[in-house]
């Protein structure tokens, strides 16, 4: 909307879910810089990323406005919200009403007692419902994806308010990360942050299993110890439900008692790499422009690293029909995402201490310009691509988070994933 | 006497190879005959090698309730019955079971079902009860009861009949309206807590212990005095087996140091451990990290439960010494050699190590010590199951973690005599309830053949109530069975405006078609009147006809006359 003679953005990102919300907040400043406009963010009352709404741009305005005008651009955008509610359930109910018309209308068509006119008459009536609901699949296809690739692909240079700032370096102090501290920041999604709200308890019947995506935080400890005798302070982030880590050289921020958002977020624009698996921080990655070894990952398309550094390395994954298993190129096919992470056709074993370790080796050599690009990882790339253009009409998930306008990432598979 | 034992599918042979076998030798002809058409994994050779070798056995197909209305309705009741019992602050602590109950029930009445859930166990319980008492108003399956006159058996054994939405039912309902005396063979150790109810009571149910009776009597309402303990049969082998082959030839054969302890790994079937192998790797992961010297170095033999085995097949162990995976997936587990490997590797093992499996009462009964570790991993599967508890009160060394089971393991490797009476202790209450030396096999033969004796509840048969009820509820009926999955409710709540609107819209074709109908109908009717007539005429007028010639021949003869006279009024003129 235009404010004061200025294009605004108003956005209101997803509080509830962490890397949605990192995600959102870093396409709208995306937005707003391609448009020339300032941002405004909606924040509720107790954000879940608190510290990621400290976060400004040298590079656009990030708007803290006095109470009334926020007040104001609430309204305006909670009546949008409003209206756009209303238009997507209408739409929703109206492609479902047809939907079922469809299905009800065929029994009669197909009913040999029903008087010729009536049945073609109906089936006319059909025909042009299924026209209708066509043109509303492809019209949703053609609506750009949520996952916007190449919009995160573009940095956003970003940097806490002074104010903040100042707070989290003195946080980080008082848990022992020097100011001059060389950081590396590991994350192992666990079983209780998302406890009871995963897909696999909304929607028992569906065969997804998110746990699928958790990991053993002690895998990664071979990473750690080669990390630490380099010099890195390495920081475990996370949530006070994860299993507390006493490794020598980690820093476990997850389950510090003064643990906060700010910190965290602190942490993350100033390390030189994450690793990480499939979670909400892989969002926050390219927020906080932090290159990302992507570990333990369940799902090639969407685990695609976006940009360069970035390295993804898969689970072992075995099919449990005949008890093979897979290679990395089996991750791409049609196949796999009929049933990806749904554990009654697949066991998931987590990455190894030592794939985990040589990847970061990896990881390193690429942030430290020394990284050259294996003729298979070349190969997995364009597999990849074509298997995300493939599956793009075939799988909502894909759709969802592969392929944007034909691109899908400047990241690479691990060399030990090929290997192995 | 001749014995009608109803199975799911042949697989069950396998619990009950020992009565069969005591009752063919005690002169008895038992038929098997299962519903399903399978042989997963070969579970169909065992009964057929019985049938060839005993002339007492045969095998055959039960045959399924033929559809309909009311079939399609009581399979719909039975599977809410079968979801509702996990409603029950039983099962407060199993949203596995409740979920695995939920999966079968149409997708329609999930939302009916949710609401139950909400309202407790109350309103379940009395659902459940309406549902079980309109078991008696279904009407019997005309293909099941003719079955049963075929066969005409003195006796009829169902088993697992929990089976969701079974049709075991039909069976049971069909006996007692033929006099035939029924019972429910309980096939294992979780079948009365873990699957689906007893809708219909037959005479007896057989079960192992005194557990399951409680199980029985309060879980599903049947009679305290129809529930006849036997022990477990299936388990009677065991007690009298000697290895097959000495340790280490043993240990040779598995690749593992004869000189180091075994510690055995049963694995779980894919419901109970889904992730077995990754659990797995952990656990032995900690076991060679173990402080202890005896458990890091011991020899390690994971058997993988047949039916979960290929997962085991994507795990590389060949980095960890002294361990191995056997048998290999795909392995006939009804060989004799499937079985004896198995008995040798409990034998030969200090320590036996499990989630939840009936594996573990095998090797309890071979004097084995049994250890299980709670992890989240298989929370659903351990305080999540009610038969679980019946292991770890009594059997089961549990840890709570990794540590804890490693110190548990390196006492019992080291002297495990004490932990040992314990297993002895369970299995004598568990298995064996007359006594470890009085096998079970006996007891469930003579049980079977006692139910030639027991005196028969009288069936009141088709009464007219029951008949008035079900032509009160068919169109409840009509309406359940018309009911296909996956639509929203107002589909069917406009359903009937939707035909009333299409039923409208062909009404005047309809007419106009009738009226066409009934207009060449009079046509048609016109036409045959006319070529009625025709033939008619006709017909008299070839009947007439030379009548009429003769007339028409005499009168023209006549005419002719009559004109010579009228020309020749004198009579004729020259020769004649």
């Amino acid at each position: 909307m235009r404010f004061g003679g200025r294009r605004l953005l108003i956005a209101s990102p997803n509080v509830r879910q962490y890397g949605h919300l990192a995600l959102e907040i870093l396409m709208s400043l995306g937005f707003a810089r391609k448009d020339g406009a300032d941002v405004y963010f909606v924040r509720p009352s107790a954000p879940l990323g608190a510290g990621l709404f400290e976060l400004e741009s040298p590079e656009l305005r990030v708007l803290r406005p006095n109470p009334l005008v926020r007040q104001l651009l609430r309204g305006c955008m909670a009546w949008r919200t409003f209206r756009d509610r209303v238009d997507d359930w209408r739409e929703e109910a109206r492609e479902q009403v047809e939907r079922e018309f469809v299905r009800e209308v065929t029994r009669y068509v197909v009913d040999p007692a029903m008087p010729q006119p009536v049945r073609e008459g109906l089936r006319g009536a059909r025909g042009r419902l299924r026209k209708a609901l066509e043109k509303m699949a492809r019209d949703r296809r053609k609506r750009p994806t949520y996952f916007q690739r190449r919009l995160l692909s573009e940095t956003v240079p970003v940097q806490l308010n002074p104010a903040a700032a100042e707070r989290a370096a003195a946080e980080a102090l008082a848990h022992g990360i020097a100011s001059d501290a060389r950081i590396v920041c590991i994350h192992a999604r666990e079983a209780g942050y998302k406890l009871g709200n995963e897909i696999q308890d909304s929607k028992p019947h569906a065969g997804r299993d998110d746990r699928v995506r958790n990991a053993r935080i002690e895998s990664y400890f071979a990473a750690t110890d080669y990390l630490t005798a380099r010099g890195y302070t390495v920081v475990r982030l996370g949530d006070p439900s994860m299993t507390p880590v006493t490794h020598p050289g980690v820093i476990d921020l997850a389950t510090s008692s003064a643990r906060s958002n700010l910190l965290e977020t602190y942490c993350m624009l100033r390390a030189e790499l994450l690793i990480a698996g499939e979670s909400g921080l892989a969002g926050v990655t390219y927020l906080t422009n932090t290159p990302f070894l992507l570990v333990n990952s369940t799902e090639a398309i969407s685990s695609y690293p976006i940009r360069a550094p970035g390295l993804f390395l898969p689970k072992t994954i075995v099919d449990k029909r005949d008890g093979r298993r897979l290679a990395s190129v089996d991750l791409l096919g049609d196949e796999y995402h009929r049933q990806f992470r749904d554990t009654r056709r697949y066991l998931y074993v987590d990455n190894t201490p030592e794939e985990i370790r040589a990847a970061t080796e990896e990881m390193l050599e690429w942030t430290g310009g020394r990284w050259t690009e294996s003729p298979g990882q070349q190969a997995y790339h364009e597999a990849a691509m074509t298997a995300a253009a493939h599956l793009h009409r075939r799988s909502n998930y894909v759709r969802k988070w592969g392929l944007d306008k034909g691109f899908l990432g400047d990241g690479r598979i691990a060399r030990v994933a090929l290997e192995s | 006497m001749k014995i009608l034992f109803v199975m799911r599918h042949g697989g069950y042979v396998r619990n009950y190879e020992s009565v069969l076998r005591q009752l063919a030798a005690d002169g008895h002809h038992v038929h098997i005959a299962a519903e399903l058409d399978r042989n997963k994994m070969g579970e169909d050779a065992l009964g057929q090698a019985l049938a060839r070798e005993l002339p007492g056995i045969s095998l055959g197909r039960a045959p399924v309730p033929e559809d309909g209305i009311w079939a399609r309705t009581a399979t719909t009741a039975r599977l809410i019955v079968d979801y509702a019992r996990y409603i029950d602050p039983h099962y407060r602590d199993a949203p596995a079971l409740r979920t695995r109950a939920l999966r079968v029930v149409p997708q329609t009445y999930r939302p009916f079902l949710g609401l139950l859930d909400r309202l407790g166990s109350g309103p379940a319980r009395g659902v459940t009860t309406a549902l079980c008492a309109l078991e008696d108003v279904f009407p019997l399956s005309e293909a099941v009861t003719t079955f049963l006159k075929e066969q005409a058996p003195d006796a009829m054994l169902v088993t697992p009949l929990v089976e969701p939405g079974s049709i075991q039912v039909d069976y049971i309902k069909a006996a007692r309206a033929l006099g035939i005396p029924s019972a429910l063979c309980v096939a294992s150790w979780d079948n009365l807590t873990n699957k689906g109810s007893i809708r219909v009571s037959p005479d007896r149910v057989f079960v192992w212990n005194a557990p399951q009776v409680e199980e029985a009597v309060a879980l599903h309402r049947v009679p305290r005095e129809r529930v006849v303990v036997t022990g477990a049969q299936i388990f009677d082998h065991w007690f009298s087996w000697q290895p097959s082959r000495s340790r280490a030839e043993f240990c040779r054969d598995m690749r593992l140091d004869p000189g180091r302890p075994i510690i055995l790994y049963l694995g779980s079937s894919s419901f109970i451990a889904p992730n077995e192998a990754e659990f797995g790797l952990r656990w032995l992961t900690s076991l060679r990290g173990s402080s202890d010297p005896d458990v890091a170095g011991a020899n390690v033999l994971i058997r993988p439960h047949p039916s979960n085995a290929r997962q085991w097949g994507g795990i590389d162990l060949e980095a960890w010494a002294h361990t191995a995976v056997w048998p290999p997936p795909g392995v006939d587990m009804f060989s004799p050699e499937f079985k004896f490997d198995f008995f040798d590797s409990m034998y030969y093992s200090g320590a036996v190590v499990g989630v939840n499996t009936s594996a573990q009462i095998e090797a309890a009964i071979v004097g084995r010590v049994v250890c299980t570790v709670q992890t989240p991993d298989f929370a659903h599967s351990q305080a999540g199951t009610l038969h679980f508890q019946h292991l770890a009160g009594s059997l089961l060394e549990v840890a709570r973690d990794f540590d804890e089971h490693a110190a548990q393991l390196g006492a019992i490797l080291r002297d495990g005599s004490a932990q040992a009476e314990r297993s002895r202790r369970f299995v004598e209450s568990f298995v064996r309830p007359f006594g470890i030396d009085q096998a079970a096999t006996p007891r469930l033969a003579a049980a079977i053949e006692g139910l030639g004796t027991i005196p028969l509840r009288r069936w009141a048969g088709d009464t007219l109530p029951r008949r008035v009820l079900r032509a009160v509820l068919h169109p409840l009926a009509w309406l359940v069975a018309g009911m296909p999955d996956r639509r929203p409710w107002w589909v069917y709540a406009g359903r009937p405006a939707l035909w009333l609107i299409v039923q409208l819209w062909a009404a005047p074709y309809r007419l106009r078609f009738l009226a066409v109908r009934a207009g060449s109908e009079t046509a048609r009717l016109a036409a045959e009147a006319g070529k009625s007539i025709r033939t008619f005429t006709r017909r008299r007028w070839r009947a007439l006809a030379p009548g009429l010639k003769a007339v028409r021949k005499g009168t023209r003869r006549t005419v002719v006359r009559i004109l010579y006279r009228v020309r020749h009024p004198f009579g004729a003129t020259g020769t004649t």
